[in-house]
Formats: C-alpha cells, structure tokens, sequence
C-alpha cells in the first residue's frame, strides 16, 4: 500500500487529518476544523468587544490572543501603557507560555515517548510524571488566575492597563510557588533530554521577536534567521496566507521569490536567542543541546522544556519588580481614532498578530489575525516529507506513527491556525 | 464495566469537541475538576485531546462546541445513540456561544471575504429541516440534551459537582438564581449600578462570578435565567447610555439564539 489516507491526528488541539503518498514521498495536511470567522465576527463592533471575543479563539493560549489584540488596539490609538501595566503583561504572558507548554508536554507528547496510547494511562503507568504534569499544570492556571482574574479566558488585561491588579501578597505567594517547583520543571528538561528522537534534519527559515534586552516574548521586530528583521505592522508585506482546498486554515508562505515556509515558535525562539535565556535554565539548555539541535522539528519538544523554566526564572524577576508597584488602580480614558492597529507577542506557539482597522468612533471594519500555527504549516507538511524520505524501508504502521508524533512535536493549534 | 480494588463500579464517559476553542476540556485538568477523583468513579472511554477513542455504550457523554460542520453534525448523531446521558458543555454547546454572533448569510459573506470567493466553507451547513444554511445554533437544536453546564469557559468545580451527583443519583435538578447572588457573596460592588454594563441581573448562576470580581461586568455565558425581567433590564441599559442596536450587539455575544 503506497498511500496512508486522511488519518485522523489525535493529541493535537483541534481537528486535522494527514493524507501520506508514500511512493512520491509527499504529504498534505487537510485542516478541517470548521470556521468561526472571528475576522467577520468583530466587524461592526467598538474596539474594546475585540479583546473580549478574540481571546476566544482558542482555550489553550487565550492570555496570548488577549494581549495582541490589546496591543493592536492601542497601536491603533496611538496609547502608551505605563511600565506596571507592561511588566504585568509580560508576567501574565510567561505564565500563559508555560501554562501551554506543560499541557504539551505531559498531556500530548509525553505518551508517544513513554509509549502509551493515551495521558489517561499515565496515573497507572507513569504515576510520578502524571504527579508532575498535573502539578505544573495547576501551577500555571493558579499563576494566569492570580494575574487574569481566571484560569482560561482571563479577564483582567484591558486597553491601557488592568481592571484589577492582583496583590502584592499574592504576587509573593505565586513567587515562593514558582521556586519550590523550579527544580520539578527542571527535571522535565532532562526528563525530554533524556529520549532518543528520530533524526531528521531540515533548515528552514525561522522567526521570532528579538528586543535587545530579553529572549522573545511581548514586543519587537520580527527577526528571521536570515539576520533581516521587520516590523510586526509590516507582516503582511512579508507573510502571505494561501487559501487551499480541503483546509479551514490558511497556510503561511514567505512574500519573496523564495515563496519559502518557515517556522515560529520554541524552536525557532531558541534556535535564535539562546543567549538571553536565564541562568539556571540556560545551564540547563548547555548540558542538554548537543544531543538534538534546531535543525530536527523533534527539538522542539526540549525547547519548550527549556523555556517553561527560563519563563519562571523570568517570573520571578518580574514579580520582584512589580511587587513595589502594587497600588491604586488608575482607570484609564480610551479616545478611539481613525486608524490601522497591530499588535504581535510570543505566543506558545509563536508570533500571533492581530491587527484591525477602526473608523473615528473606534468601531472595528476591518480584522485580520495570523496565528503561530498557520504560519508553520507550510513547514509541517515539508518537514513530513523529509521524514518519508528518511523513513523508506519502515512498515506502514511505524511511518504513520512517526508522522503522528511530528506533526505533535509542533504543538499545532488547529483551533488557532482555522479561527 | 470494570471494578477497581475498591470494587468501585466506573462508568464510561467519552469527551468530544465539536468547532470551538478547547478550553471547557481542559478545565478537566483545572484542580477543581479533581480528575483524580473523578479517574476512580469514571472510565475515559473518549477523549480526544488526550488520545482515546471508542466508540461503544457511553454512560456519559460531555459534547463541548457547537455543532457546525456536517462531521460535527454527523458525530452528535451517533454520540447521541451510544449515550445513555448527554450533557451540553460550555456555553457553545449549551446555545451556539460566540460563534453564533453573525447569522447564515453573514457568515457566507463573510467566508468569501476572509478565504476567496471560491472557498467552500465547511462551516455552511444545510439543516435537513428547513433545507437552509445554518448558523452556530445549540447542540439541542440536533439531538436531544439531558443537562446543560454552560459557561465560557465552565467552571471547574462544577464539572465535578454535577458528574459526581449523576454518579450518586443519576439525575440533577437545576438551580435558579442570578449571578447577583454569587457576585455580593464575592463582596463585589454593583459594576451596574456604577452605570457599567454587567448582564448579572438575567443571568443563570454556577460560575462563581468571576467575571465581576475581576472588574469586568457579566456578559451571560451562563445563559438566561428563567422568568428573567430582560424589558426591565433593557430599559436600565438604555438609562445609563446604550443604544437599542449596542444592546442588540452584547446579547449577540453569548445570547445570539436566546429565542430558541
């Protein structure tokens, strides 16, 4: 049989199928998650319903979807948030990153290593990593309640600022939590360093913010491994979408006349800016790498183990600066302008835009968001490929599993990538 | 079936998500939720996210979206069969949720504006009924639901609640009071009577009020209550500045289908 027809991929965050022809070595990805048409959704709406109704994308990295939409709007309205309101997103963001990536890792990846079927096999099988996942898991959504009001679709981040800060005591509670279980998500990183990945190998191009001062994560311009950078506003001069048959979401390609696919997210985040990762975590990356490299899309596995504890080191700088600045909430006036917003941040997955266009009165006529996946999906099917041309002489049943646990190791959020 | 140690009969549940965004399904994860606990009463026959499929007699099934294309469609209908309880999860399944904020036709003009005039949308749907396209509407719009946990996203200890109560009793009866309630039990000031839109007055408790409490006023994921004063509480939106067609836009954000 030359051909493994539209199987079903589970363990993936939406709906999506991968039809395989194993003769000419090639692989589509059909996404057919149905569209809820966000773009038309926030048309006709004021400004502030677009936060509200966008982070509602998706479930797993809303805080993400929150805050580009937020800065988008601001963009637009030419609005400064002041350095507690910008500390406080990049807190919030760093736990939403986490919060996904140990979903991830314990819940979706970690059974293909530990070959089971399902992460409900884990309290029986693996009861001390189910312990770890459950564990960090809470950690995350007690961090993103602390900050948001709420574990999924928090509500506090709003144009200009918070609605409710959290305390300063509570923000010291979530720090001690943060460093009694630094050393658990240390062990994560060796506990992904230690599998045997296959190899493949496939350079591609990769993106991701670069701010001078820290490793990617709320603002900057769009750095690509070519060493040009540009400004997120002007991604779609760079970025283009294709509409293609049997897929809900649009597949990402580089405007140039390379017409290339390229990646965003741990794996290109890390690939580019190791150097700014924090201490303990970054002795952590050099005792690991080494063993798998960027150039493998399995490396991104370890690079989201990597980054879970570089954003709690970070948290914990964060919350040692904001503490002090816990005081009266300032309610802040909005005056809507004519105009086109965008906002970009380091989602779990990668860089998110969201940008809208507004008339005076500050409704919304115009929408356009690029998610993290739909910008590597270009890449999954090509790096499928790579791994066919890699895996001849496999039985069927193994190549499908391979494939399986790749288009996995990207972490695709489906839901995001259709919107 | 299968007995534990503790001679614990399980009952098989299945969790399925139709077009929506995950987040009901992973506030299993949520502490609240103590899966744990719920691991020694319920089998996970179908989950997903998580990797298990089955497709043999449920006791209970979770169904969270809203049902809009026709695989979602076709799923509830066999979800339904295999199922001795259904339970609609999340505000989408309970009334359609966010995505039933623009109607048929705009949702078909609003596809060819995002994808191309070519694209052929799977979230176009004919209902067999009236032979016309079909927005999000509610999961008992297509099959029957025996209980509904709204919420966008629901709320953790509630999920535990109601599957531990269906274990010990095998039914539910539904409670029937405001978010006001749960709000002032949270020490909140009234966002509305500061003249700031908060939907709590109409709308079904059970969430806790989180939205209030983080200084963001209600928006009714939970859904209407019964016997709610909407002319009552639409004329108090009126009186602190909104317009018929801003009032007609907030309702649209969870209550699109609030008349079905």
């Amino acid at each position: 049989m030359n051909q493994l027809e539209k199987r079903i991929i589970t363990k993936i965050e939406g709906h999506g199928k991968v039809n395989i022809n194993l003769a000419q070595k090639k692989a589509k990805l059909e996404i057919d998650e149905g569209e809820r048409l966000f773009e038309g959704l926030v048309i006709g709406r004021p400004y502030n319903d677009a936060p509200y109704i966008t982070s509602r994308i998706c479930g797993v990295c809303p805080t993400s979807h929150l805050l580009a939409s937020i800065k988008a709007i601001e963009s637009a309205f030419q609005i400064q948030p002041d350095e507690r309101t910008i500390l406080l997103r990049r807190l919030i963001l760093a736990g939403q990153i986490c919060q996904s990536h140990i979903l991830h890792l314990y819940f979706l990846a970690l059974p293909d290593y530990l070959k089971i079927q399902s992460s409900l096999d884990m309290p029986e099988k693996f009861p001390e990593q189910f312990a770890n996942g459950i564990k960090l898991k809470r950690l995350f959504d007690e961090f993103i309640e602390i900050i948001g009001g709420r574990a999924v679709h928090p509500l506090t981040p709003t144009i200009g600022g918070f609605t409710k800060l959290p305390t300063a005591n509570q923000l010291y509670i979530l720090r001690d939590k943060l460093e009694d279980n630094l050393e658990v998500a240390l062990e994560t990183i060796k506990l992904f360093a230690g599998f045997h990945y296959p190899i493949i190998t496939r350079e591609t191009e990769m993106m991701a913010l670069k701010n001078d001062e820290t490793y990617p994560m709320y603002d900057g311009i769009v750095w690509t491994s070519e060493g040009e950078g540009f400004a997120p506003s002007n991604y779609q001069n760079e970025i283009e979408e294709i509409v293609k048959n049997n897929s809900s979401a649009k597949f990402s390609i580089r405007k140039n006349k390379y017409k290339n696919g390229f990646i965003v997210g741990s794996r290109a985040r890390m690939a580019m800016f190791a150097d700014y990762l924090n201490p303990k975590t970054k002795k952590e990356y050099l005792a690991s790498s080494g063993k798998i490299g960027p150039a493998n899309p399995f490396f991104n596995n370890l690079a989201q183990a990597i980054e879970v504890t570089h954003f709690m080191e970070e948290s914990i700088i964060l919350i040692d600066k904001i503490a002090s600045l816990i005081n009266e909430n300032i309610t802040f006036k909005v005056i809507p302008k004519a105009g086109i917003g965008t906002g970009a941040v380091e989602a779990p997955r990668g860089i998110l835009y969201h940008q809208y266009e507004f008339d005076s009165n500050g409704k919304i006529i115009r929408a356009d968001i690029i998610t993290p996946t739909a910008q590597n999906l270009t890449s999954i099917e090509d790096d499928i490929e790579a791994l066919l041309l890699h895996a001849t002489g496999l039985e069927n049943d193994r190549i499908e599993k391979l494939v399986n646990m790749l288009i996995r190791a990207f972490d695709p959020c489906i839901t995001c990538s259709v919107h | 079936m299968k007995n534990d140690q503790n001679n614990i009969i399980k009952k098989k549940i299945g969790i399925y998500d139709l077009t929506d965004c995950e987040g009901c399904e992973l506030q299993l994860l949520a502490s609240r939720s103590k899966i744990e606990e719920l691991l020694k009463y319920f089998d996970f026959v179908n989950f997903r996210l998580l990797g298990t499929e089955n497709k043999n007699y449920l006791d209970v099934a979770l169904i969270e979206g809203t049902p809009l294309t026709q695989s979602d469609i076709d799923l509830i209908h066999n979800v339904r069969k295999q199922s001795k309880i259904v339970i609609a999860f999340g505000t989408c399944a309970a009334n359609g949720g966010i995505a039933a904020g623009i109607d048929a036709k705009e949702r078909e003009n609003f596809a060819k504006k995002i994808y191309s005039t070519k694209y052929a949308s799977l979230a176009l749907v004919k209902s067999r009924r009236e032979n016309q396209m079909q927005t999000a509407l509610p999961l008992s719009s297509y099959i029957k639901v025996d209980y509904i946990i709204s919420g966008c996203p629901v709320e953790p200890n509630v999920i535990f609640d109601l599957l531990m109560t269906l274990y010990n009793l095998g039914s539910i009866e539904n409670q029937d009071f405001p978010v006001c309630q749960e709000c002032k039990a949270q020490g909140n000031q009234c966002l509305l009577k500061n003249n700031e839109v908060c939907f709590g007055p109409i709308i079904q408790a059970g969430c806790g009020a989180p939205c209030p409490t983080a200084g963001h006023g209600c928006l009714g994921c939970l859904g209407l209550l019964k016997d709610a004063n909407i002319k009552q509480f639409n004329a108090k939106l009126k009186k602190i500045g909104l317009s018929d067609a801003r009032i007609e836009q907030l309702y649209n954000i969870f209550l699109k289908n609030r008349k079905i």
